[in-house]
């Protein structure tokens, strides 16, 4: 904390609300699709409680990695993570709680676990967003800690984060269940296919801004075994994850449970390309 | 530990990620190419079974399971459920619809009676359904 304040001749309690207050910015643009889709709501209330809080449960280590990278304030030690991620969940929760009380989904005739439901899954995204505000929103772009300077897992982690955040917004729609039924096994295929391609192409072909550079002594094709494959594995085992908390896999036969997971992770695993040339 | 061929080692760990990635990612495409090749298409076969009886406030509702033994997925299931009187007539009728039933998997539903279906013997059947 002391590092970061007064750098340009204000007051560390001045530092910290506009970062609060940038962090609610980002809460409310990460949560605002999941905010307005209906299934979500219904999710909020219906969603199997052990399971939602197995979700919450896991939500706050990722958090804490997630601020280890890219947090509120530069964060010399795994303390202030911790301190900073319990922020972000109060800032998603809070941000959530306004804007469905807002909405009329929360009213006083709400029976309180629906309405703690529904803030608890809304604010996943929300908490998200408020901890890379910091790093997407803020003034702090030139400290922060370049692609190439982050190693293998955490590598693994901005992948974990940006498939969890895309998919979360995507999984709770019924579209994805209504598309792992139309389509043919042949075109789950060509989906596999296409979102490896897309992932490879996104963080080293297309040369991005931010694009992560190739070391010396890699191949394309070595890349893509150590980072594109186990990521769209990550993506798939993301969107298997977050199925089977909102119970959309329930009684469901293997082959349309993974047609399901190839659906979601299509945009799963464009979220995980995308965290890495963004974070 | 430092090999001298390649300057900046990779390390292992990394690869054996990659090859667990590889496993699970071909083991996907192998199953749904099974499924595309050998897959079972015969039509989507809805067997319903009575799974539990509840009084409520004002209604009896019988909880029924909705299985679909068939190879293809069916959508917007219609099913039925009738109360028979000893004479075999039908004494009330109930409906339900389950969203997305996919191949060999199994949904729950409803059926709503205002008479105590203890009494009647209870007939079960699937109306119909879309193909996805």
């Amino acid at each position: 904390m002391p590092e970061s304040s007064s750098k340009d001749g204000r007051s560390p309690t001045r530092d910290y609300t506009i970062a609060l207050a940038r962090a609610f910015g980002g809460a409310v643009i990460f949560s605002l699709p999941i905010f307005m889709t209906m299934e979500m709501w219904e999710l909020g209330v219906s969603a199997n409680r052990l399971r939602l809080s197995l979700l919450l449960l896991l939500q706050i280590p990722l958090l804490i990695g997630l601020s280890h990278l890219c947090g509120f304030e530069r964060t010399p030690s795994w303390f202030d993570d911790v301190v900073d991620a319990f922020v972000a969940l109060a800032v998603g929760y809070v941000a959530a709680f306004v804007v469905l009380v807002m909405f009329g989904e929360i009213t006083s005739t709400l029976r309180w676990d629906a309405a703690v439901g529904k803030i608890a899954l809304q604010g996943v995204p929300g908490s998200i967003g408020a901890l890379l505000a910091q790093s997407e929103l803020g003034q702090h772009g030139g400290e922060r800690i370049k692609n190439s300077g982050k190693s293998h897992k955490w590598q693994f982690l901005i992948m974990l984060v940006g498939s969890l955040f895309l998919g979360l917004s995507i999984a709770p729609t019924e579209e994805v269940i209504m598309l792992s039924q139309q389509m043919s096994a042949f075109q789950g295929i060509v989906m596999i296919l296409v979102s490896l391609l897309i992932m490879h192409a996104f963080v080293y072909a297309v040369e991005f801004r931010g694009s992560a550079p190739v070391p010396e002594n890699a191949t394309l094709a070595g890349l893509f075994l150590r980072y594109t494959i186990p990521g769209y594995a990550v993506a798939t085992l993301v969107s298997f994850y977050l199925l089977w908390t909102f119970g959309r896999i329930d009684g469901t036969s293997i082959s349309s449970v993974i047609m399901a997971c190839v659906v979601l992770a299509f945009p799963a695993s464009i979220g995980a390309a995308a965290a890495r040339l963004i974070l | 530990m430092a090999s001298k061929k390649t300057p900046p080692d990779i390390p292992l760990i990394e690869w054996i990620v990659g090859g667990i990635g590889l496993v699970l990612v071909t083991s996907m495409i192998a199953l749904l190419a099974y499924e595309e090749i050998a897959g079972d298409s015969s039509p989507p076969d809805v067997v319903l079974k009575i799974q539990s009886r509840h009084h409520l406030q004002q209604n009896q509702v019988i909880s029924v399971t909705v299985m679909n033994q068939g190879g293809e997925p069916a959508s917007t299931v219609k099913i039925q459920g009738e109360l028979l009187n000893e004479q075999g007539d039908v004494v009330e009728s109930a409906l339900s619809e389950i969203d997305y039933l996919p191949a060999r998997s199994e949904r729950e539903a409803g059926l709503i009676f205002t008479r105590p279906t203890e009494n009647f013997q209870v007939k079960l059947r699937a109306l119909g359904y879309e193909k996805p």
